[in-house]
């Protein structure tokens, strides 16, 4: 990268990237094994909805 | 005088685009983060509508009855959207577009062929929009009794593409107001269509609607096109679906804001132009595939006049939103090339899609070979992510900051992602060819083509990374890892 801005950049993303190594840093609340379990609900009974829907006149 | 302002307003424009492309990029750390679900939900739901869906709408009722549509639109678009979508939790954790991550996948010049391959493909979107408004203009002309030769079609088209470009080098204040206007806009478009829709037919001629003639002897091939269609229209948002996400509070809110803002927001408007195409056939008998002839026949003059002229200035919107965000996609990957240069190119490119004219005949064709990049793409992005990288990426070594040169693989190129990429195409042309519609592997087909794609892909990036000296190779980041 050769703009004027690449220092600045680069700055810019390590100070961040160092802020969510600090062990203080606290991430987004993270999807859950129960988020995992609705998800494959919901995919499944959209599958089931689409091959059911094959057969529909 | 007059010319060094000029230059001056060049500079600015061009600097800004430059500070938005460079530092759009820098990961978003929690304290910045500004949505809760509802609130992404709906500036995703902005996103995710556009004049074309009644395009999409209208093309699936030459395919499948009412109910069928409606599941199709609403069931096939969510099952895909929830899986692919489902590495978005990786922008909301990290606060980064998917494009960081996938230089993992591509390295980092095997993306910058992607970010053009991306665009490639999806710009034909904007000559949609550009022949929708040609159509809008035509229409409102002839409600005028003034009546344009056929080229005045394309001239139109290519006025589209120019005041939506003019709108978009006016740079980010500009596109901020235009996108301000244009999302009510749309809004309003589809309830006339609503309205004109349901004082036209009564519902049951809808509710009960199937086409007298699909091309097909047996049911069941229109209805696995028609979920293709759905599959390929979801697709098409994998490159942008990070964007908003990214700035979201929980994972669980920033990966359902995405699939609800396209399974049920823009599918409902897939839905509407479907409706108002049915309302067209009962009225007038014959069959058309053109929103705007569908307003100018069924609504009164005065609503006809309105809702032409919404769906006109929705379409240069789009059209400068469009050719904004796409300029800033290549100017982050190309930072030298100039932010004007690169809106003449992208005008350039729907301009000749104009002229050629035929991007509407052709609209299944193209939302699958689109759909033959996208589904690999989103496969490799699944399966690097979850079951390849397991969710740790080395952030330095994404960024290319000095010293971290993990995803450098071979002169900038990821040779197993971009292998997996064009076998992923072949895969999806190997069971059904988009522009003959012809079906060369009828087991196969019945998963549609983007399901092919999108499995096939995955499966052969995941079994090639159990490979120890392909794994070596992929995973040069783990002792990199800090997050």
């Amino acid at each position: 990268m050769n703009t004027k801005y690449e220092k600045l950049l680069t700055e810019e993303i390590e100070s961040k990237i160092q802020e969510m190594e600090s062990p203080s840093y606290e991430y987004p609340n993270r999807f859950s094994k129960k988020d995992y379990i609705f998800t494959a609900v919901v995919i499944l009974l959209c599958l089931a909805g689409v091959i059911g829907g094959a057969f529909i006149v | 005088m007059k010319e060094n302002t000029k230059n001056n307003i060049d500079t600015s424009i061009n600097d800004n685009i430059e500070k938005e492309a460079v530092f759009g990029i820098v990961p978003i750390t929690k304290s910045k983060r500004q949505y809760g679900f509802l609130d992404a939900f709906l500036v995703l739901s902005g996103y995710c509508i556009a004049t074309w869906s009644y395009t999409q709408g209208s093309y699936l009722t030459t395919l499948v009855g009412f109910k069928q549509l409606l599941i199709g639109a609403f069931l096939g678009a969510i099952l895909m959207l929830a899986i692919y979508q489902l590495p978005v939790i990786l922008s909301v954790r990290y606060g980064i577009d998917i494009w960081i991550w996938l230089k993992a996948v591509f390295g980092h010049n095997g993306i910058k062929i992607m970010t053009v391959v991306i665009i490639l493909i999806n710009f034909p979107w904007y000559a949609v929009c550009a022949d929708l408004f040609a159509s809008s203009m035509s229409n409102l002309l002839d409600l005028g009794n003034i009546h344009i030769p056929e080229y005045c079609h394309t001239l139109l088209g290519l006025l589209c593409v120019i005041l939506g470009t003019f709108i978009a080098y006016k740079g980010v204040g500009a596109i901020t107001w235009t996108t301000r206007i244009l999302v009510p806009l749309l809004i309003l478009v589809g309830a006339v269509v609503i309205y004109i829709g349901f004082t036209n037919v009564p519902a049951e001629v809808i509710w009960e609607y199937v086409p007298k003639d699909t091309g097909y002897e047996n049911n069941i091939i229109p209805y696995v096109i028609s979920i293709e269609a759905n599959f390929a229209f979801v697709i098409t948002l994998v490159g942008g679906m990070a964007e908003i996400p990214r700035l979201a509070k929980t994972e669980r809110g920033g990966f359902w804001a995405g699939v609800l803002g396209q399974g049920l927001t823009g599918s409902f408007f897939v839905v509407i132009g479907a409706v108002m195409a049915i309302a067209m056939e009962h009225v007038t008998g014959q069959f058309v595939d053109d929103p705007t002839l569908m307003l100018a026949t069924l609504a009164t003059p005065a609503l006809a006049l309105c809702s032409l002229l919404l769906v006109g200035f929705a379409n240069v919107g789009t059209q400068a939103v469009g050719s904004y965000i796409y300029a800033v996609m290549i100017k982050s990957s190309f930072h030298k090339a100039s932010y004007k240069l690169l809106l003449a190119i992208l005008a350039c490119y729907v301009g000749g899609l104009c002229i050629w004219g035929k991007i509407i005949d052709y609209f299944g064709s193209f939302l699958t070979i689109g759909a033959c990049i996208y589904a690999p793409l989103a496969a490799l992005l699944f399966m690097d992510f979850f079951l390849v990288r397991k969710q740790k990426l080395s952030l330095r070594a994404a960024y290319g900051l000095k010293g971290h040169d993990a995803y450098r693989y071979t002169r900038g190129f990821n040779l197993v992602g971009l292998i997996c990429v064009v076998a992923g195409v072949f895969m999806s042309l190997a069971v059904y060819n988009p522009l003959s519609g012809e079906i060369h592997c009828k087991p196969l087909f019945y998963l549609t083509p983007t399901g092919c794609g999108f499995l096939g892909t995955g499966l052969l990036y995941f079994l090639l990374n159990q490979i120890p000296v392909i794994k070596a190779y992929t995973l040069r980041d783990r002792e990199d890892i800090t997050v």
